[in-house]
């Protein structure tokens, strides 16, 4: 609509469009026009702005503890998924696992049953499926030719009466040694994979310990290794685990990742432990620097006020008036 | 230096997984805003943020570059927003005079849960206008409660919103129009008004 045909009624959705900051010019000088004659207009448009002044009393903002459940939901979901896909399909997030198997499978490892960790599922499905698609047929591979595999989690997937024929669902897998250093990239990966995958949390924690036995620059894929004790610290049902993953991560070196991970041990673990040695953590890796970060700023707050651990509110302030390392050295005198 | 959309999708689509956490931790707070004041309900709002951003991993490798990222996640969100809102129509049919058991207790849940400090003095009063607000919003029809989170609380421009409803601008104006004044009529009495 041409600006110069608009009657009194066409200006109301123009005075909602002008407190967004939405009119054309010709709009906008329309409208400034027509409200300099118009007392009804005039009075609509602070009736606007006093609902945006009760909508701005209104506002909230998204509550960080509930944006960290968030995340952990959404990555703990990601990671399942990503561990079907692994065993159904190897897709992009699985190949780096592929290639490790793919080393498994040259003559040099196979052939023994001491078990190291378990790669056995992943390794056995792919030695014998072939094919990677999801639920692979066994035509042209006999999974009882092998003496070292084992088949397992065996279900009847349908039967036919008439027919008298059913179809199976199982497991095929396979155990395998690997011996080296601890610097060897292949045990790296293997002690990455036991951290996230293990069930037992005793061997958890002894990766964790095998891991600290390099320091990260030796480390052949530090990332790799990170993300794992990252994953470890943030998902592990074990306290144990989690705190022993946060003191290897301090050996690495400062990453917005490890801050955001420490922040979220800090906001949401109920363990008091690991929200000191998070709290702790922090103060290494800041020191005395002035805190700007948005979300770093909103955890500590909400940690200074409302932690129920004396220790961690203490040191959140102190966090956030630059004062952490001072009274971290009169400790230590 | 600050790595771009661009590079962290890249390498996203390379299956670093780094990256798409760090594009995730980019935009995540807003998409979970928005799903916030559009269902007025956190445990909602954090099943549309888990499948928003489940399908965002699931289709990162097919994004092509040609609208930006933010575009396709908030087009992503919209829908997943409205499509649980037609699940869902138990909360969808509130009537417009609800003031009964259920809106209350979902506002009142929500509230809480916004209100940083229950120990301070404004948050009584703070919690009953956020409940007031979550529930003219409420009353709002999905199409155009949506488009009053974005333009209002999330601060899209029209033209954005648009984009990511795949619809026309004119149809975008005239939500955020009906909204304006519903939300008017529904919070009028606490702002001194008629």
């Amino acid at each position: 609509m041409e600006v110069t045909e608009m009657k009194h009624h066409d200006f109301k959705e123009l005075l909602i469009l002008s407190t967004y900051d939405e009119l054309e010019p010709s709009q906008a000088e329309a409208l400034q026009r027509h409200l300099a004659d118009c007392d009804a207009c005039r009075a609509e448009l602070s009736e606007i702005e006093a609902l945006h002044a009760c909508l701005e009393e209104g506002k909230s903002s998204v509550p960080h503890h509930l944006l960290w459940q968030s995340r952990e939901r959404l990555f703990d979901q990601i990671h399942r998924e990503t561990r079907q896909a692994q065993v159904r399909e190897p897709g992009w997030m699985a190949r780096s696992w592929q290639a490790l198997i793919s080393e498994f499978r040259r003559p040099a490892f196979v052939g023994s049953s001491l078990a190291m960790l378990a790669v056995g599922l992943l390794a056995g499905f792919l030695a014998f499926s072939g094919s990677s698609q999801p639920g692979a047929s066994l035509e042209g591979h006999d999974p009882f030719s092998d003496p070292g595999a084992r088949v397992s989690r065996v279900s009847f997937e349908a039967s036919d009466l008439e027919t008298g024929t059913v179809q199976l669902a199982f497991e095929v897998s396979r155990r395998f040694e690997l011996e080296g250093s601890v610097k060897d990239s292949r045990i790296q990966r293997l002690l990455a994979y036991a951290l996230l995958h293990e069930t037992n949390p005793g061997t958890r924690l002894r990766a964790i310990g095998k891991i600290g036995e390099v320091s990260p620059e030796s480390t052949a894929d530090r990332s790799e290794t990170q993300a794992a004790l990252i994953g470890a610290l943030r998902t592990d049902d074990n306290p144990s685990v989690r705190e022993q993953a946060l003191q290897a991560l301090k050996r690495f070196p400062t990453s917005p990742e490890i801050q955001k991970t420490y922040l979220q041990v800090l906001s949401t673990d109920k363990n008091a432990r690991l929200r000191m040695a998070a709290i702790d953590a922090l103060v290494e890796r800041i020191g005395s620097k002035r805190v700007e970060e948005q979300d770093l700023l909103e955890v500590l707050r909400d940690s200074a006020e409302n932690d129920r651990n004396e220790y961690v509110r203490i040191r959140a302030q102190a966090l956030i008036e630059g004062t952490a390392l001072q009274e971290s050295n009169t400790e230590v005198m | 230096m600050v790595v771009s959309d661009k590079e962290l999708i890249l390498k996203a689509q390379k299956g670093d997984m780094q990256a798409f956490e760090d594009l995730v931790y980019r935009y995540d707070r807003t998409v979970l805003g928005i799903a916030i004041k559009f269902t007025g309900d956190t445990d909602k709002a954090q099943d549309i943020y888990q499948e928003t951003f489940i399908r965002v991993f699931k289709a990162i490798s097919h994004f092509r570059m040609e609208s930006q990222f933010s575009t396709w996640l908030y087009r992503i969100a919209t829908n997943v927003c409205l499509t649980y809102r037609s699940q869902d129509r138990s909360v969808n049919h509130l009537s417009i005079d609800d003031e009964g058991e259920d809106g209350a207790k979902t506002a009142g849940m929500l509230a809480a849960s916004l209100t940083s400090n229950p120990n301070s003095e404004d948050w009584v009063a703070g919690r009953e206008i956020v409940e007031h607000v979550e529930r003219a919003l409420r009353r709002l029809s999905p199409q155009q409660r949506m488009v009053f989170v974005l333009r209002h609380y999330e601060g899209h421009r029209l033209k954005e919103i648009a984009q990511a409803l795949e619809c026309a601008e004119g149809t975008v104006k005239k939500h955020l129009f009906e909204a304006t004044v519903r939300m008017r009529e529904s919070l009028s009495r606490f702002y001194g008004s008629n």
